[in-house]
């Protein structure tokens, strides 16, 4: 029994550095993509019919392909490009990297699931809040700060949790599409690369799916901290219970 | 004396539905104008053509003799403005029949979030001033708690006080006790009489005859889109000149 804990606790040391490449895709992606997205979700609602169908289009582009897909299409229109633009320019080494690549896509598709998370709340923030704030003589930034915003990230919090532990998974496919550059192997790759040598699937794959179990956790528990926090408003009991340390003893 | 509000000859359509054809009405200082009229007669969407809220078609709105300024013609009628606009509504303070608090913000925030950001006023004379408009409302104790802790009447109190805070030149009611029980009513009822005793320039919509006719100055029936009777509360409920308005107090007198 202690060699078969031996065993799992080099291997759980062995996925902690390809840990770090699905960490990083995922938090690059999520932080540019969630910009990204409110910009598209206002696009998407807002009153310029043009805009709006430009930013629908997107999304529903990106939302209704796999990302799998989406990785092989946008590595092959790079590579394409890499003759006759990267290379000129010098840049072919930033910009063909995987480092580089897999969180534009992943960025690119993100926006898309996030925008539509976003429009979907942004269309449910009170109406009567807004006219409130209207009446109330603010401009349309001060709408946004004192209204809009706050509604608009309560109402998408649960879904945009959702929204990051699945980006976080779908950084599995990207060294399954874009080749590995010397020693950075993800977890994904780490496990395929060590199955390959010894066939032991189940130790391999067991602990890379650890690695995204407990990464999840992590996210649902703080994303569900974070949701509470946000929603105190909504508690009835002004007071919460606290824990007593008043024991009676005579009753 | 000026008069602080005039409203002249203002249509509003939506789409083919014509709710407002022509109203002229002025309220001096001081004055507490009540609409009523049955529901689609257009009482509040006259109310929410003071502020804008809704953009008359045509016709005109003055505050305290400023005329706003719109551009465009029919439904594209928009005020032309911005900063005008956005001055005027914060001098007129507006109370919704669904309170319409913003919800992740304690009452004390509500009612400070205006003078602070649109006013610009500082934060301790706000402050000062919001929390003496709660005690005078009656719930200075509920300064720290969020809307959803509180019961219908006072959430409509806080937006009263959120109103009150602007330091408005006018208030505007629309409905303020619809959305509430009998018992709750009574309490916001007493707060705007007393707002009202204060000499303060008010006008309320209101589907409570009893309660119009004990606060008005002025009594204002609406029917389909226009002024049917207008006058003193004597003139208007005693001795009513219009058949559909008698016919609308009989009604209203049963429910």
């Amino acid at each position: 029994m202690t060699g078969f804990a031996e065993t799992l606790w080099a291997e759980i040391l062995i996925f902690f550095r390809p840990a770090l490449f699905n960490i990083y895709f995922a938090a690059v992606s999520l932080a540019i993509g969630f910009v990204l997205a409110v910009a598209v979700a206002f696009a998407r609602n807002g009153k310029n019919p043009i805009v709006s169908h430009l930013a629908a289009g997107y999304i529903y582009a990106f939302r209704g392909s796999p990302l799998f897909i989406q990785f092989f299409m946008f590595y092959s229109i790079m590579l394409a490009l890499n003759a006759v633009w990267w290379r000129p320019l010098g840049i072919s080494g930033v910009v063909m990297h995987p480092l580089f690549i897999g969180p534009l896509t992943l960025v690119m598709n993100t926006v898309a699931y996030t925008a539509e998370i976003l429009y979907g709340a942004l269309r449910t923030v009170p109406r009567g809040e807004l006219e409130a704030a209207r009446a109330h003589g603010m401009s349309p930034l001060q709408i946004f700060r004192t209204v809009t915003w706050p509604n608009m990230i309560r109402i998408a919090w649960p879904a945009y949790t959702n929204e990051v532990v699945f980006m976080f998974h779908a950084t599995a496919l990207v060294y399954l599409t874009l080749p590995v550059v010397g020693n950075q192997r993800d977890i994904m790759n780490t496990a395929r690369f060590l199955f390959e040598r010894d066939y032991n699937a189940i130790l391999h794959f067991s602990v890379a799916g650890l690695y995204f179990l407990v990464i999840s956790m992590l996210v649902f528990f703080v994303f569900g901290r974070i949701y509470e926090r946000m929603m105190r408003h909504l508690s009835v009991n002004q007071d919460r219970p606290r824990l007593r340390f008043a024991p009676k003893y005579i009753r | 004396m000026q008069s602080i509000l005039t409203i002249n000859e203002v249509h509003k359509s939506f789409g083919d539905l014509e709710v407002l054809k022509g109203v002229t009405l002025s309220a001096m200082r001081g004055d507490v104008v009540t609409l009523i009229g049955s529901s689609g007669s257009g009482k509040s969407t006259l109310l929410r053509c003071i502020n804008m809220l809704e953009v008359p078609n045509s016709g005109t709105v003055a505050i305290d003799g400023e005329e706003i300024a719109l551009t465009g013609r029919g439904p594209d009628r928009r005020p032309s403005d911005a900063n005008q606009i956005r001055r005027i509504r914060s001098e007129i303070g507006m109370v919704f029949q669904s309170f319409n608090l913003w919800a992740h913000m304690t009452v004390l925030e509500n009612v400070m979030e205006a003078p602070l950001r649109v006013q610009k006023r500082p934060e301790r004379d706000v402050r000062a001033d919001a929390e003496e408009l709660l005690d005078k409302v009656g719930i200075a104790d509920k300064a720290n708690a969020f809307p959803a802790q509180l019961s219908g009447g006072q959430q409509q109190r806080a937006a009263i006080a959120r109103a009150l805070c602007i330091r408005p030149k006018i208030m505007l009611f629309d409905e303020p006790t619809s959305a509430l029980d009998p018992e709750l009513e009574i309490e916001v009822l007493r707060v705007i009489k007393m707002l009202a005793n204060e000499g303060r320039t008010m006008i309320l919509v209101t589907h409570d005859m009893k309660f119009a006719r004990e606060v008005a100055d002025k009594v204002v029936f609406l029917h389909q889109g226009r002024i049917e009777e207008e006058g003193t509360v004597d003139a208007v409920f005693s001795s009513t000149q219009s058949d559909r308005l008698r016919q609308f107090l009989r009604a209203a007198d049963h429910t």
